[in-house]
């Protein structure tokens, strides 16, 4: 290693940054679509495992989830009146959750992922979107075929403490929403709280509409309260209209 | 004069050599007399933190061995232009190429165990081992044993690495690679995990004893 001039170092310097950048934008480049392809697909797997597919519980890799999500899985978009829209798409939901991003107000269109069973509706899922202590958390909770019966759930929780607000993404806190309600007994509308501590002692005489909340985990758990109580208030049109028809 | 001529500090073909001597040394000394991790005492925080399952820990192993073997080698081949005031942001930047690199890499073809592995492989970048042989072997020895060092380096960290993960697994959940190695009558009998090992002071015990073991079976002492 011998001295050199400041020219030199600087020249070095700008050498060094132009070849780092080079092969750092051509490797993101030549990934990028196997990448996205991956986030697709990981997508598709969590509404998959929200709606109870596969059946035999076996874990599915690449085109397999492809297949399963072309032929078991419908999108829907309804508005937020119940009124299901054909000529909709996943995007005018998208944009629609945008526009009332900050508020508390209902988005005008809202997605549903129907699971098809043959030729009915097996179990729809409805995304949720919330805020966790850290960061937004999301999810999806998916309900049988009397639209008010949970059959499954799956949260994420990016910016969340792992083994405290994390552990909402695990098996055990997912696992514990399958057969809950989302309605009373009367059959009016009514969402499933995350408490603190066991449900079991917590709340002993309406058990179907808790489930045990993460120790350490308040804000968080306060938050997916939160997420699924907004997604039911939105979903209720359409909700109340499925049940009317018996499912 | 009349001095042995043999007796000068001469490299000969046979040291020297592509896999000669010198070479051989820079590969196999870090996998057990200079193990960067039960020796060195460095990458400590990751073996913690990514051993609950082998899996994890060989794709580490792996990630690392290769960044520091390309590191070293790329570092090597440039050491006599690197102006010494910058040397030190010059080893991070090819370092941190590297790191993106591999984390592009697995995001694209193993997609799932990188979720898992997360902000671990990022923190490749900071992994003392990388910026420890850069500095200490690469700056001073051609390409070729450069590479050997940095692969026997990220050798060495990844076969602790399998072996804390080998025992955490095992113990903490029963499966090894994700097969099931604790038989079910062992459970009806009683047997639970242990779920210490999946937990990091469960990594802390494992790493001290095999540190004892190995440096009882080495002979090496703290100078």
């Amino acid at each position: 290693m011998a001295e050199f001039g400041n020219g030199y170092i600087l020249g070095f310097a700008t050498v060094v940054c132009i070849v780092s950048s080079l092969a750092l934008a051509g490797t993101h480049s030549a990934m990028k679509p196997m990448q996205d392809l991956n986030m697709q697909r990981s997508f598709q797997k969590d509404v998959l495992a929200a709606v109870g597919l596969p059946e035999d519980d076996k874990p599915l890799t690449g085109p397999d989830i492809d297949t399963l999500y072309a032929e078991r899985v419908k999108i829907v978009i309804v508005d937020r009146d119940g009124k299901v829209h054909e000529d909709k798409s996943l995007d005018d939901a998208k944009a629609a959750l945008t526009a009332v991003k900050g508020t508390a107000d209902a988005p005008e269109y809202l997605a549903v992922y129907e699971r098809i069973d043959g030729d009915k509706v097996g179990a729809i899922a409805i995304p949720l979107y919330g805020r966790g202590l850290w960061g937004p958390i999301s999810g999806f909770v998916a309900l049988g075929a009397d639209a008010s019966t949970v059959t499954g759930s799956v949260f994420f929780a990016p910016a969340e403490t792992p083994g405290l607000g994390f552990e909402i993404t695990s098996d055990w806190f997912e696992d514990q929403w399958k057969g809950k309600s989302l309605v009373d007994s009367a059959g009016a509308s009514k969402p499933v709280k995350v408490v603190k501590g066991k449900a079991s002692e917590m709340c002993a005489d309406d058990p179907t509409h808790c489930v045990d909340g993460v120790t350490g985990a308040t804000l968080t758990c306060r938050g997916v309260t939160e997420m699924v109580g907004q997604g039911v208030r939105f979903y209720e049109p359409y909700l109340r209209g499925l049940r009317a028809n018996g499912g | 004069m009349g001095a042995d001529v043999s007796a000068l500090p001469t490299e000969t073909k046979a040291e020297s050599g592509f896999l000669g001597a010198k070479a051989k040394k820079a590969f196999v000394d870090p996998l057990s007399d200079n193990n960067p991790v039960t020796v060195q005492i460095l990458g400590i925080c990751s073996s913690l933190a990514v051993t609950t399952q082998v899996q994890q820990a060989l794709v580490m192993g792996i990630a690392v061995a290769v960044c520091t073997a390309f590191s070293n080698a790329a570092l090597a081949a440039i050491r006599n232009f690197i102006p010494s005031s910058i040397r030190i942001i010059v080893q991070l930047a090819v370092i941190s190429v590297l790191v993106i690199v591999v984390d592009e890499v697995l995001k694209a073809y193993m997609f799932e165990l990188e979720q898992r592995l997360s902000v671990f492989i990022g923190l490749i970048i900071t992994n003392c081992i990388l910026m420890g042989r850069a500095e200490a072997y690469a700056m001073a020895n051609p390409p070729w044993p450069s590479f050997l060092d940095g692969l026997g380096n990220g050798v060495g960290y990844g076969m602790i690495l399998l072996t804390v993960g080998s025992f955490r697994e095992i113990l903490g959940s029963g499966t090894w690679f994700g097969f099931h190695v604790v038989p079910q009558f062992a459970y009806d009998a009683g047997y639970a995990n242990n779920g210490m090992m999946v937990l990091a002071p469960g990594a802390f015990v494992l790493l001290g004893l095999i540190i004892w073991a190995q440096r009882t079976w080495t002979g090496y002492r703290e100078s």
